[in-house]
């Protein structure tokens, strides 16, 4: 049995329902729920959500056609369309399917920063036809996105709401964790000038097809005060019942919000013909067709460009490799809230020179040009003469001296004075990217060096010389030791001494 | 509770006082004011849980040495407000502990309006604040609350009340002084009507701001 439940209920006493929803069966199972924060500060959240689903499904449609024209193999889960077996999809034994972490590092870098980037051309273009000044906070709205390609299933979420499915051993799975810092009704949005990296993706191979896939706005989670995954038995009512408008009544009546709900069933086979429809998709206004932009700026031109230009229209740059985006945001970042940013993470990311430990940079004013920032520019940065003296004196040592290296995921990562190891540094992406793992710090009386451990997590080190063992607690240090192997979240690191710059 | 379970319902939203006990309040007719104050705010919070699909549940605790409840889980309609005799010390940590426990046994999985935490001291705390503080940040419930501190008078420790406030309204609260029983008056019920309000009718947390103290009181007759 299968069945496509999309229903969305206006659940406010005046104004209009400001959630969207879209769902499809073709060619994948697919799904987007977007919900419009609403209030005066959010006039246009309606529009917003309305383009935030649009804008989802074209990406996943994309997505899709993209897969499928690279990947013959991978195929929709649909065995059957009109009752009559179809043959089974031929089998290239040379094409090279595609890796999870391909797949997994293209639905996180590329379609949703292709969603959330087309979300806010939109919007600004839909701004433009009104003729008034562009505000992306009146638009504000969340989003969610599912979709199954067999065998993977694609999730995404900015801001409040859950999305998840159901297994094959009938086991629910929300797979995207809920912002525990905010509070009230703070949520994350598509407007946020950082919502790339505050959404949240999820890519997982399933061994067999989901039962369900669902997504639902916090109405739903509102109308159930007495658990926090009460919700679930909502859904579960919603794919048992044949009538499932009183449940929705009774849900808006409680949240007070607008409720919308997403279902797509799904069990082998899928069976188009035999396609039990629940509820009816809710009425959608016309989507303003909008010429497209010109193509986004290269990276140089875009770290040399004008910071509002950067902070408002370019930040997404879905055209860059995820390295060079962490680099543009890690700018951004510092340049926004400190106006100064570390040396040694602007030149590591600006593929600068690598000072050794000795040689303690202080932070770099971004108002300086890159060239600038080389140690060749120290003279004329803004420090007093003892400490130009001390540079030109540890630029004449250097050669001599060597340099420590952490071996990472991504490479060998130079280990200076103030060096961040970032997530990023240890292959995450994402969010989690910009979480600052350790930090080279040096000893309060001694001329010894160390990783100070910034994380929650325990690190386990060991010399490979001695054997010995230690745990680094958060804010703990471990000395910086040639052939120290380092345990952080499961990933095996190593440390070690290199007389010659690499 | 655990009956409710997979029910739906109206959320409620919960209304906590933690309120300072100790000797010094019986100087300088604090402890009348805020007594009488919190009587007064009564038929205002009913308006509005009006406006709350659920309703408004008060609870109530002292601190001084050691910490009780007063009330617990009353429904704002049939809440009545009994004076409170203060007597001891100033165990402000022992009172956050005990509502970090409440928090923990009572509240876990529920969801209602934002929670609101009214604190009122008029000292210096006398145990190890920072402990039960800690503990009570570390409660879902605790660490969500819109957090509001009343310093009674010119006494209280301001910093200790700007830490329960912590990072509410991302740290832009600070604690409200009350200088006189007029402005107790006003900031109690300010406290605990219209942030109940900003708690049901969240405008992207916006919180309307506290009310100015009125210079036109004679502040000597008042003046603690």
């Amino acid at each position: 049995m299968h069945y496509i439940v999309a229903e969305s209920l206006f659940g406010h006493r005046q104004g209009s329902n400001e959630d969207a929803i879209r769902v499809s069966h073709s060619p994948v199972p697919m799904m987007a729920i977007s919900d419009g924060h609403g209030g005066e500060a959010h006039d246009l959240s309606e529009v917003g959500a309305q383009i935030a689903v649009a804008v989802a499904s074209d990406a996943m449609a994309l997505f899709y056609r993209q897969l499928s024209r690279k990947h013959p193999t991978l195929h929709p889960p649909v065995l059957e369309t009109t009752g009559v077996a179809l043959e089974a999809p031929s089998v290239n034994t040379e094409e090279v399917l595609p890796t999870f972490s391909t797949l997994s590092s293209t639905w996180s870098d590329e379609i949703v920063s292709k969603m959330i980037t087309e979300w806010h051309r939109r919007i600004r273009d839909y701004s433009l036809q009104l003729g008034e000044q562009h505000v992306p906070e009146r638009y504000g709205a969340t989003l969610l996105a599912i979709m199954y390609v067999a065998p993977y299933v694609f999730c995404f979420q900015v801001g409040d709401g859950h999305v998840g499915f159901v297994n094959a051993q009938k086991e629910w799975v929300l797979p995207l964790l809920k912002a525990s810092h905010l509070q009230g009704e703070e949520t994350y949005s598509l407007c946020d000038e950082h919502a790339w990296f505050r959404s949240q993706t999820y890519v997982a191979k399933l061994k067999n097809a989901p039962r369900c896939l669902f997504a639902c706005t916090d109405g739903i989670e509102k109308a159930y005060p007495y658990g926090e995954y009460d919700f679930l038995t909502f859904i579960r009512k919603a794919i048992e019942t044949d009538n499932i408008k009183p449940l929705m009544q009774e849900a808006v009546k409680y949240a007070r919000d607008d409720v919308t709900l997403g279902i797509i069933g799904l069990e082998k086979p899928f069976d188009t013909s035999d396609m039990k429809r629940r509820g009816r998709p809710s009425r959608r206004r016309p989507i303003l067709e909008v010429a497209s932009l010109p193509k986004h700026a290269s990276a140089k031109e875009v770290l040399l460009a004008d910071f509002e230009t950067l902070y408002h229209e370019r930040w997404q740059l879905p055209d860059l490799g995820a390295e060079k985006r962490l680099e543009i945001l890690l700018t951004l970042m510092f340049k926004n809230k400190q106006k100064i940013v570390p040396y040694s993470t602007y030149a590591r990311y600006c593929a600068l020179h690598m000072p050794s430990l000795s040689e303690e940079k202080p932070s770099i004013k971004l108002n300086h040009s890159i060239k600038e920032t080389h140690l060749d520019g120290v003279a004329e940065m803004n420090r007093n003469d003892l400490m130009a003296k001390r540079y030109k004196a540890v630029q004449l040592t250097a050669a001599q001296e060597g340099y420590w290296y952490l071996v990472t995921p991504r490479g060998n990562l130079p280990l200076t004075a103030g060096t961040v190891i970032w997530g990023y540094d240890l292959g995450f992406m994402h969010s989690q990217a910009l979480t600052p793992i350790g930090m080279v710090v040096k000893h309060p009386k001694e001329a010894r060096w160390g990783i100070k451990n910034l994380s929650p997590q325990v690190w386990q080190a060991t010399w490979q010389r001695t054997g010995v063992h230690k745990f680094v607690e958060m804010k703990g240090t471990i000395p910086l030791k040639d052939n120290l192997s380092l345990q952080l979240y499961g990933l095996p690191l190593k440390v070690y001494w290199q007389s010659k710059p690499l | 509770m655990t009956e409710n379970y997979g029910k739906m319902g109206a959320r409620d939203l919960h209304l906590f006082f933690i309120i300072d006990a100790s000797d010094s309040m019986n100087y300088g007719g604090k402890i009348e004011t805020l007594n009488n104050a919190i009587k007064e705010a009564i038929p205002h919070i009913r308006e509005v849980a009006a406006e709350a699909e659920g309703t408004i549940r008060i609870h109530a605790m002292t601190f001084s040495t050691g910490a009780r409840w007063l009330i617990n889980h009353v429904d704002v309609q049939q809440f009545t407000w009994e004076n409170i005799k203060p007597k001891g010390v100033t165990d402000m940590g022992r009172g956050f502990e005990y509502l970090s426990e409440k928090l923990e046994s009572d509240f876990d999985g529920i969801r209602g309006y934002q929670p609101v935490m009214v604190l009122l001291s008029d000292g210096l705390p006398t145990d190890d604040y920072e402990k039960g503080l800690e503990k009570l940040m570390a409660t879902k419930w605790g660490s969500k609350a819109i957090r509001i501190a009343i310093a009674i008078g010119q006494e209280a420790d301001m910093d200790v009340l700007q830490a329960f406030i912590g990072d509410t309204y991302r740290g832009e609260l600070k604690p409200l002084q009350a200088k006189n029983a007029s402005e107790l008056k006003q900031y109690i019920r300010w406290a605990s009507t219209a942030v109940s309000n900003a708690s049901i009718n969240p405008a992207k947390a916006s919180l309307p701001t506290p009310p100015m103290p009125d210079e036109a009181i004679d502040v000597e007759a008042l003046d603690w």
